[in-house]
């Protein structure tokens, strides 16, 4: 098995576990596991740098807590496959990457019981690629590849380009649903999904999009995890959480963080906060 | 505490690239866009203007 | 967005072609030697007669070809009229098949332009006036087809247009992504008909301008992909249509590079067969949709000026 294939298989693995955690399943610590029951130790790892900001969600959409072992468990992803640089002559994909990692690097900073190595989080430099949707098509297969950044706490130029595009966001899940590229429509989904979240007027109801897709879209892990949270953020309840519906979860986490029972026991995250004082739904370092 | 204490930092030049080529998937190559479908057929037989010819035989996908 | 320079450029060159190529090859759409008013295979020589003289019609209206290519589109004309026998096989047909809305449809392009069969007219106005016609049932864009013929003919049939829009796919604007092949066109019919081929585009109501221009892109660029140029280039008359029409530079141009040097436009990317009848069989429909959208869309561009 090529690397390449032995990381993507990690990669379902640890989005099953995240999509358990999602569903309720649990408390428990989440990367940790994955990497301790891993037969491939590397490639659990890179699996963690491939999940990255998603490994947060069961945190951050319902609470659940965020452990101090997966903390670390992140930042030893990091360390082991380093950010790659992603100066302004980057390719657009290096750019794409350099925001998913921008993004967990930020989660993980906020995260309360973190003493580990610090990882970067300076974002990239945002280019008029992130706001010229004049080629829809293109543009929103890249906010795609950006949909872990699709999730409500994680403010900066990548969402507020998503905010500004309803239109080109929609014309880009239309067209995906219509080529039956279920992967991509999902992941399409995840922003309309967090814009309606937000309270933005779309030019599609994403409510029928998400049922077509659930019904029609295959059963990949990952597409299930990206499908489960544009459930989550449309609050259908249903099939992604247990309770935690779009009211209740924006209310049990608004401004005042999560349960104190799902905190680790310190807070120590240099930089935390960071850019994030203004969101309505913060993870658990809501107040930092 | 983790596992894989024993694992050390090293430069992965070939994981670092399967892991950008995983966080940024292409959409598919191949379309499925709706094509000529044999039971549009029955509709045309209604003659209309610059409606589309019957469809062909399906092609092999 | 108005209709740019590139676009008017690939709409000219199309629309020329094209009509040369259908004028050209017009002999290849004869109806084979006694034919009468009972069609055997109506939609294989007496339907395509009818889209040739669509196209001239539309072009002859717009009026914005060259001398020479007008007196073509006049020329074509002339010779589909001789075709139908100056409107006798209309008249026999319509006569014999009083709930049939086929020769009214076919007529109609030839009252725009002045040809007129005084039977056929009488009896149209007669059939006008019959409950049974009005309530055939027909679908939605199929209804507008025949309202909208009507209307060019000159006949009243007191038909409500936006009660009629409202009944059809368009005007359920309906979940985008959910649309096939078929139902696109149900659509471009809908938008042919109420804009009287991009004649009228103040007669698509407001909101369903609104959704067309939403997600016409969408639309067009997965049958591009797809290459299903018959439809693209139906989708390419509905942008012109609009009342501020969506044409963008890189599809009319596109569809442009795509037509032959002789002017056939290619239904899909299979391979065009060398044969003259058989490209003539395949080929000539969505010729015809080519030279009325490049017509259509050189007539918006002149009337935005």
């Amino acid at each position: 098995m090529s690397s390449r294939a032995a990381y993507a298989a990690a990669a379902d693995e640890l989005a099953s576990r995240v999509l358990r955690a999602l569903r309720g399943a649990g408390g428990a610590a989440l990367v940790a596991p994955h990497l301790d029951s891993s037969p491939d130790a590397l490639a659990a790892l890179a699996a963690v740098r491939v999940i990255g900001a998603d490994t947060f969600t069961p945190h951050i959409l319902t609470g659940a807590p965020f452990h101090a072992a997966d903390a670390a468990a992140v930042a030893r992803a990091f360390e082991e496959f380093p950010v790659p640089g992603s100066g302004p002559s980057a390719r657009p994909d290096e750019r794409t990457a350099a925001w998913r990692d921008w993004a967990t690097a930020q989660l993980l900073a906020r995260t309360r019981g973190y003493v580990g190595n610090p990882v970067a989080t300076v974002p990239p430099e945002a280019g008029d690629d992130l706001t010229d949707t004049t080629d829809w098509q293109r543009w929103s297969v890249r906010m795609a590849q950006l949909a872990p950044l699709a999730t409500p706490c994680l403010d900066g130029p990548v969402r507020d380009a998503a905010r500004g595009a309803a239109l080109p966001l929609s014309r880009g899940l239309t067209r995906s649903v219509l080529r039956r590229d279920f992967p991509t429509a999902v992941r399409l989904l995840r922003w309309l999904a967090l814009l309606r979240h937000d309270g933005i007027a779309l030019p599609v109801d994403p409510e029928p999009v998400l049922e077509h897709v659930r019904l029609l879209g295959g059963a990949s892990p990952r597409t299930a995890l990206d499908l489960a949270v544009a459930a989550h953020l449309l609050g259908d309840g249903t099939h992604a959480g247990t309770t935690n519906t779009r009211g209740t979860n924006a209310r049990s986490t608004n401004g005042n963080g999560t349960d104190p029972d799902n905190r680790a026991d310190s807070d120590t995250s240099a930089g935390a906060g960071t850019g994030t004082g203004t969101t309505p739904h913060l993870p658990t370092e809501a107040q930092a | 505490m983790l596992a894989q204490e024993t694992l050390r930092p090293l430069a992965n030049p070939a994981g670092t690239a399967a892991i950008g080529s995983l966080m940024v998937e292409p959409e598919a190559a191949v379309s499925g866009a709706p094509l000529p479908a044999p039971e549009a057929a029955g509709f045309l037989l209604a003659l209309l203007l610059l409606s589309p010819k019957e469809p062909k035989e399906p092609k092999g996908k | 967005m108005t209709i740019s320079a590139p676009v008017a450029t690939a709409a000219r060159a199309m629309a020329d072609r094209a009509l040369s190529w259908l004028h050209a090859h017009r002999a290849l759409g004869a109806l084979p030697p006694g034919t009468t008013e009972e069609l055997t295979d109506p939609d294989g020589v007496y339907k395509p007669l009818g889209e040739s003289t669509l196209a001239a019609s539309v072009i002859l209206r717009d009026g914005m070809a060259g001398p020479g290519q007008l007196a073509a589109a006049q020329s074509l004309m002339d010779f589909t009229w001789l075709q139908l026998r100056k409107g006798d096989m209309l008249y026999e047909r319509q006569l014999r098949h009083t709930l049939m809305t086929d020769p009214l449809e076919m007529y109609a392009h030839f009252v725009r332009c002045g040809y007129r069969h005084a039977e056929l007219d009488r009896l149209l106005a007669h059939r006008a006036r019959l409950r049974s016609v009005h309530s055939v049932e027909l679908l939605p864009n199929r209804r507008l087809a025949v309202a909208n013929a009507a209307r060019i003919a000159g006949l009243d049939h007191g038909e409500d247009f936006g009660a009629l829009a409202r009944t059809t796919w368009l005007g359920a604007t309906p979940e985008p992504w959910a649309i096939n092949w078929i139902t696109a066109y149900a659509m471009t019919h809908t938008v042919f008909h109420l804009t009287d081929w991009g004649g009228r585009p103040e007669g698509l109501p407001a909101p369903l301008t609104s959704y067309v221009r939403t997600w016409l892109p969408v639309w067009i660029d997965i049958w591009r992909e797809v290459q299903q140029w018959d439809l693209v280039a139906e989708l390419l008359i509905v942008g012109a249509s609009l009342s501020e029409p969506y044409c963008n530079p890189d599809d009319w141009e596109a569809m442009a590079a795509l037509q032959h040097e002789d002017g056939l436009v290619p239904c899909d990317g299979d391979p065009v067969d060398d044969d003259p009848a058989r490209r003539f069989k395949e080929h000539q429909h969505t010729t015809v949709v080519a030279a009325v959208a490049g017509s259509i869309a050189l007539a918006r561009a002149a009337r935005a000026q």
